[in-house]
This record gives structure tokens, sequence and C-alpha cells, in this order.
């Protein structure tokens, strides 16, 4: 069992998330830069946050068309499991692996913060091991404020593929939402930093759980 | 050679954010008439092409590509000049 963590120029977050997944969950991992144009021996592939190619354009505009995000489209009509953490949340949607798109928050402010969340459907390969109600996991964006027009929102409330929502909406995100997974329920994007709340010197360890799952989920497929 | 002149906005019922704070800013320096703002980008390109409409065809493309997310953004050409 191995995952890969794709890094952009301008990504800023692959190493803690390399760490987390490699010394934190003991699962083999690999960093791989997004020239790489196979993708096929990995289990997991995680985009991790950050800023890549400056957010010129759009947030994750034109990490799409990177060689990785192109294999990684490959992996993930095969099944595989996709995790997008922050601006990876951003990659996937303009991918057109997640519906949607996050644009500017409300208050025009990076907002860096922890916050509530609720969890909305434990039932996903990547939240089953979540025993909370609500999770405490830290924000840091400027683009997460989360839109989707109504007839696909409808879609995603009646396929619960509604994961996470912010207790106390920080962006605008339309019905507070702060991850969603895709209909077969093998890629996850969420704006929360998972990976910054896995041990308890960070201040919580919430975020663990959701590497927990999609590493048991792995496991069981 | 073609110069051409693109506007990418955000769609109608989409949150723009920066245009509600141009407009707040507006209404604070007492510029009263305006009553709304919307913003969006201005993209230039020079295109090597024999004919107005093969700029069309392949400006078409690169707004389709990855210039413009459909989900939130319309794009029209603003002006096509032979240079």
């Amino acid at each position: 069992m191995k995952a890969a963590v794709i890094a952009y120029p301008g990504s800023n977050c692959e190493y803690d998330t390399y760490y987390v997944l490699n010394n934190v969950l003991n699962l083999k991992t690999d960093l791989i830069w997004h020239t790489e144009t196979n993708l096929k021996e990995y289990d997991l592939i995680v985009i991790p946050g950050g800023f890549s190619f400056g957010d010129y354009l759009r947030a994750g505009a034109m990490a799409k068309i990177s060689p990785a995000s192109l294999a990684l489209i490959e992996e993930a009509y095969k099944g595989k499991f996709i995790l997008g953490i922050c601006n990876g949340f951003q990659i996937l949607t303009e991918l057109g692996l997640l519906p949607g798109a996050l644009i500017v928050n409300t208050s025009l402010r990076f907002i860096c913060k922890f916050v509530d969340l609720e969890v909305i459907n434990k039932d996903t390969p990547f939240t089953h091991k979540i025993e909370k109600d609500v999770i405490k996991i830290p924000i840091a964006h400027f683009q997460g404020n989360y839109f989707i027009d109504e007839d696909n929102l409808k879609k995603l409330e009646d396929n619960k593929q509604i994961v996470l929502t912010y207790k106390e909406n920080p962006n605008g995100s339309v019905k507070d939402i702060a991850g969603i997974i895709n209909e077969k329920q093998n890629i996850f994007g969420l704006m929360p930093h998972p990976e910054r709340a896995t041990e308890s010197i960070l201040g919580s360890r919430d975020g663990y759980y959701i590497f927990e799952s999609v590493i048991e989920s792995i496991r069981k497929s | 050679m073609y110069k051409v002149k693109l506007i990418v906005k955000l769609k109608e019922g989409v949150l723009d954010p920066v245009g509600n704070a141009i407009s707040s800013a507006c209404r604070t320096l007492g510029f009263d008439n305006v009553k709304e703002v919307h913003t969006g980008k201005y993209i230039e390109f020079i295109i090597d092409a024999n004919s107005e409409e093969k700029v069309r065809e392949e400006v078409k493309k690169l707004a389709e590509s990855f210039l413009v997310n459909p989900i939130i953004e319309d794009y029209f050409i603003l002006e096509i000049k032979k240079i």
C-alpha cells in the first residue's frame, strides 16, 4: 500500500502532508513532482494545500493542465482514492472531478484559524473512523467560498455528498459547505487542513481520523 | 496577425466580493449614482492566423480549455483587430 503527494510549483503543504502520511500514519508515501506522468502504483493520491502556480487566473486553473493532474484523472476513473486539501480541493473542482467551484471569500480576507466542522456524512471511505459529530480543524485560505448552482446543489444533497460543513460560515460558502465527496465516494475535497490537526501537540487530533479512515478503506478494498 | 481582447466575467448570480467592495467604496466616496459594480478579467492575445474565423476558433478553444471556468464565469471577445 502506497500513497503519493503531488507537489506543484507553489504548493506549500506537501511536506506536512507527506510527514503525516509517512510518519504519523506509517503509510509508505512518495512526494511526486507535478511533471510525473504515471501514478499507477499508488493506492491513494493526495493533492496538498498551497498556491499552485501562484493561484494565477483562478486557484487551481493552471495546475489542472500539469501532467500529474492528467495522470490523476486516469487513476480517479479507475476508482483510486483521491484526497484534495485546500488548494487540492480547488484543483479537483477545476479538473471537474468534484462539482462546483471555489471563489474569493466574501470578506476579501485570507482567513487562517481553527474552525468547528459538522461531520454530515460519516458513512464515507474518508470519514467512517470519525466518532465526534463536530471536529476542530484549521482553515487557511483566500478562495474557499464554495459555489454551486441550485440544481447541482440538490444533487449533492440527495446523494449525501456534503461531508463537512462549517458551524460558523467563515467564507460565504453555499450551505456552509467545507468538504464534499463525489458520487462514487472515491474522491474527497475539503478546504480545512486535516494534516495540521493530526497530533495533540498541534491543538487537535481530529484530522488524523480522515487519514485513518481512507487508509482502512484502502486495506478493505 | 491579430490582436484579440477577451473579457472574462463572473456569471450573473455568482457572488462578486470584489465588485461589492468597490460598490461600497463608491458609496463611501459619495458616488451615489453608482448602483452596481461587477468585476472581471481582461486578457489580450496576439495570434498568428490566416483569418478572423480561425482566431475566433482558437480563442474559443483557449477559453474552454482553461481560461474560463464555465461554472462561475462567462466570456466574450471585446475586439479582434488585424495588425
